[in-house]
């Protein structure tokens, strides 16, 4: 009767087993780490730090629960969240992609009159010692400027993050088909419109 | 079954959830006797202890998603279920299918066990599972799209006399049963893998169906259609070689895997009222009040199809649903998960409801269709119900973590074991 | 004292309604007339039997049997349906004696219903008509709904509503003894599996948090 697989990774099982009554959202995306499950996606970190410490950056980092916004051209967004497990603070200074030509760190703070916008974020995303940074629809993402291809539901996307320490991390993440997450961004010009609301009314045109 | 209690204090909803119910089972099934002693062991664990401070939520309860089989075949029904069927885009190719199926699984996988979808826009309406179970099924179109070696069975049952189909309720490429004890659940879960198939394919059609609420009835308990009948009685058990034999196919890349069928059956509710309840005992051959064949007393009693009444006709007519539906031939046997439909009424008419008859057996054209051909050819509910929709699609084995449903088409990979 | 009276009314209505309910329900179609006609005796052997009823049965399920007393079956090849009537051709050479037509149909709205027509040919007589039930007033024979019931269930005919009650007084009869001994079952069960429970429970509180709850196995599996 149960022929079911035991190909469990401890950190996949965790997130199968947090099905309690108690559960909040926030928990299960912490608690969710490396699930990436079911798509094949791999995560992998690489030790780009010099002084041979046990805890670089890159090695402390991980994406949960990732993806990237499909689109035709132009600009996208990926998502996910980001938790350090080291000692320390690291800040993440910038990403790369070959989906992009190139990409941005964005966050979404609120204007003078009051809105909410976005713009690249100064110095890097700070994720303090074990603690989960969320990229979210709405709030701080990676912005992918320019794609150098489509972006097609279901494919996959390797990322590489680059730490102030200079260490890096890479990771993948599934392409999803989202109505949301329109964020525009006009340089410096001051007429950003931020994430999903009214976005259909008037972000097709420039859909992210 | 795991010992009565063991479950307390184990702080997983899920797990005490299903241990809690099967004692509470046992002590139904014992009686009166034990419902006292359930009284006294709840009076004597409650003064002191902290344990079982909460009722376990069948919100919380999962299925498991991976495994041999898709989960939503052999899962006792849940009570309501969504079947979605899709078209293809004209542009979807075989790497396209490949990318949709990773994806719906991807979507499945999380939400079946109570976690958002990746990108799901209502992570919260994710967090009741109740038992939420995804079932994909593929059409001739896909496969051949797949360029994938079809079944011979994998096509429109051929036309019966009493078929009056519509195309809105028929056919399809890709079949998503989506069921779960929570109906928004259902439309959470419907709703985020059509967002996710979207750019891929189209819904053809959808019918939504129910049973009996969760906890209204014992688990296990054979369903009610609209006709107050007692359905599907002479299934073969989940969990047992017989019900393996019916309907897992275990063919190359469909081994694990099967076939479905699903059909919408109009019932005349209007005309039923009509027949008084002798005369609708001897259309079906059972009992109303328990599904005791007309020869037995109770449900699971076998049919004496020799009996004869004093006048020497036969006590279960030869015309009755059940003796059409039982074939000499024990191959000839399905398995059967359908759920009641109860639409808005129209023209007139206090009713317009029917059956979403829905079955699972490795082979439609040995099990399936030999069945559907004797009850064309003669049953008396035939005055009762027009099947309006038909389809049939192959349900292709479940997968692993690292794999997705369908892989073994789309990939080549290796069933898992 | 007041108040038994209408409870004596209140079971003569319910006894009365039983029994009017237990007539054959008007909705089923009913055999107004039968040739030969019930009771009839013939100078000679007839080559068919027909049955005309109030409404046109279905083409599906008409079965008609026509039995000497020995039993043998004298109709020649399956009945043929033509709106409002049956007719099953006989084979010849039937002998001077007693028949009965056995019938059943599916009246227009679904319903089986079956009966007997007794006639005699030549010096023969016929069968008495089925005893104690129904009457003859149908055109001939008697003439009901087909029952619901075990075969031997009871006499000849009944309706499916007499039927019915008789299954539930039947029922009702068996429930006290069976809640006695379910009951005293159950709880002896019962205690058991409770002094197992407290069992289990006091150990696996001295034991720690190696109770068997956590076998992934334990329900629900695909």
């Amino acid at each position: 009767m149960n022929n079911q697989l035991t190909i469990r990774q401890s950190k996949t099982q965790s997130k199968t087993m947090t099905a309690s009554t108690s559960t909040r959202l926030g928990a299960l995306l912490a608690a969710a780490a490396l699930a990436l499950a079911g798509c094949g996606t791999t995560v992998g970190a690489t030790d780009g730090g010099a002084d041979g410490s046990a805890s670089s950056a890159g090695q402390s980092v991980a994406i949960a629960d990732g993806w990237v916004k499909a689109a035709g051209s132009g600009m996208s967004a990926a998502f996910g969240g980001l938790t350090n497990s080291g000692s320390g603070d690291v800040t993440v200074v910038s990403a790369t992609t070959e989906a992009s030509s190139m990409l941005e760190l964005h966050e979404t703070v609120e204007n003078e009159a009051g809105e909410m916008i976005m713009r690249e974020i100064e110095g890097g995303f700070v994720i303090p010692a074990g603690d989960t940074l969320s990229l979210e629809p709405g709030g701080n993402h990676i912005m992918l400027m320019d794609l150098t291809d489509p972006l097609e539901a279901g494919e996959e996307v390797a990322f590489t993050l680059t730490f102030s320490d200079e260490s890096t991390y890479e990771f993948t993440v599934p392409v999803k088909d989202y109505s949301g997450a329109n964020e525009n961004y006009v340089g410096g010009d001051p007429e950003p419109e931020m994430g999903d609301a009214d976005a259909g009314a008037d972000g097709t045109g420039t859909e992210g | 079954m795991p010992a009565p209690g063991t479950g307390a204090g184990s702080g997983r909803g899920g797990m005490t959830g299903s241990t809690r119910r099967q004692f509470l089972l046992g002590g139904a099934v014992a009686g009166v006797g034990a419902a006292t002693a359930i009284g006294a062991d709840h009076a004597l664990n409650t003064t002191p202890s902290t344990e079982e401070a909460s009722v376990p939520l069948n919100g919380q309860e999962t299925v498991p998603f991976h495994g041999t089989h898709q989960a939503g075949i052999d899962t006792d029904a849940q009570a309501h279920g969504l079947f979605v069927a899709l078209d293809l885009l004209d542009t979807t190719d075989r790497d396209d299918l490949a990318r949709m199926m990773r994806i719906l699984t991807d979507d499945a996988a999380r939400l079946t066990q109570g976690s958002p979808a990746l990108a799901d826009s209502e992570p919260e309406l994710a967090l009741s599972p109740a038992r939420l179970t995804v079932t994909f099924g593929f059409g001739p179109r896909f496969v051949a799209r797949a360029q994938g070696e079809a079944p011979g069975w994998l096509k429109a049952l051929p036309s019966f006399t009493v078929d009056r189909l519509l195309p809105e309720f028929s056919d399809g490429d890709v079949l998503l049963q989506i069921a779960a004890d929570d109906p928004l659940t259902v439309a959470h879960a419907a709703r985020m893998l059509l967002k996710d198939a979207r750019s891929f394919a189209s819904v053809r059609w959808s019918q939504q169906g129910f049973r009996r609420a969760h906890g209204s009835v014992r688990p296990g308990t054979t369903m009610r259609n609209l006709f107050g009948q007692v359905d599907g009685t002479s299934n073969p058990a989940p969990g047992t070689a017989d019900f393996d034999q019916v309907v897992w196919n275990g063919e190359g890349w469909l081994a694990g895997g099967t076939s479905a069928v699903v059909r919408r059956i109009g019932m005349d509710l209007d005309k039923w009222d009509r027949l008084d309840r002798g005369g609708r005992e001897q259309a079906v051959g059972r009992f109303l009040s328990n599904g005791a064949p007309l020869t037995g007393t109770n449900e699971f009693d076998e049919p004496d199809f020799e009996a004869t009444t004093p006048i020497g006709f036969p006590v279960i007519p030869e015309f009755s649903h059940v003796r059409r539906a039982r074939s000499e031939n024990p191959a000839e046997r399905i398995f059967r998960r359908g759920y009641n439909y109860d639409d808005r009424p129209a023209g007139g008419a206090v009713s317009r409801s029917g059956l979403i008859f829905v079955s699972f057996q490795a082979d439609v054209a040995r099990q399936f269709v030999p069945v559907q051909t004797r009850l064309d050819q003669l049953d008396l509910l035939n005055e009762w119900t027009v099947p309006i929709g038909s389809a049939v699609f192959v349900i292709p084995p479940g997968c692993s973590e690292d794999g997705f449903v369908g892989d073994t088409l789309l990939t080549g990979k290796q069933a898992p074991q | 004292m007041p108040r038994s009276r209408p409870l004596v009314a209140g079971l003569a209505v319910a006894v009365v309604a039983t029994i009017a309910t237990a007539a054959p329900a008007s909705a089923h179609d009913k055999l107004i007339s039968s040739d030969p006609a019930s009771g009839q005796t013939l100078a000679e052997a007839p080559s068919a039997v027909s049955l005309t009823f109030s409404a046109d049965v279905l083409d599906m399920g008409a079965a008609v049997v026509v039995s000497d007393d020995g039993g043998t079956d004298w109709v020649s090849a399956a009945p043929m349906v033509d709106g409002p009537t049956v007719t099953a051709a006989l084979d010849p050479g039937m002998a001077d004696t007693g028949y009965e037509i056995r019938w059943r149909v599916v009246s227009s709205d679904g319903h089986p219903i079956s009966g007997v027509v007794p006639f005699a040919v030549g010096d023969g007589k016929p069968a008495d008509a089925a005893e104690g039930t129904g009457s003859g007033g149908d055109g001939g024979g008697v003439s009901v709904p087909d029952t619901a019931g075990a075969p031997d269930a009871g006499a000849d005919a009944r309706s499916s509503t007499q039927s019915s009650t008789q299954t539930q007084i039947a029922q009702e009869g068996e429930v006290p003894w069976r809640v006695v001994l379910v009951g005293a079952g159950g709880a002896a069960v019962a205690v058991a599996l409770l002094a197992l429970v407290q069992f289990l429970r006091r150990r696996s509180d001295a034991g720690g948090a190696d109770g068997p709850g956590d076998d992934p196995g334990s329900s629900e599996t695909v």
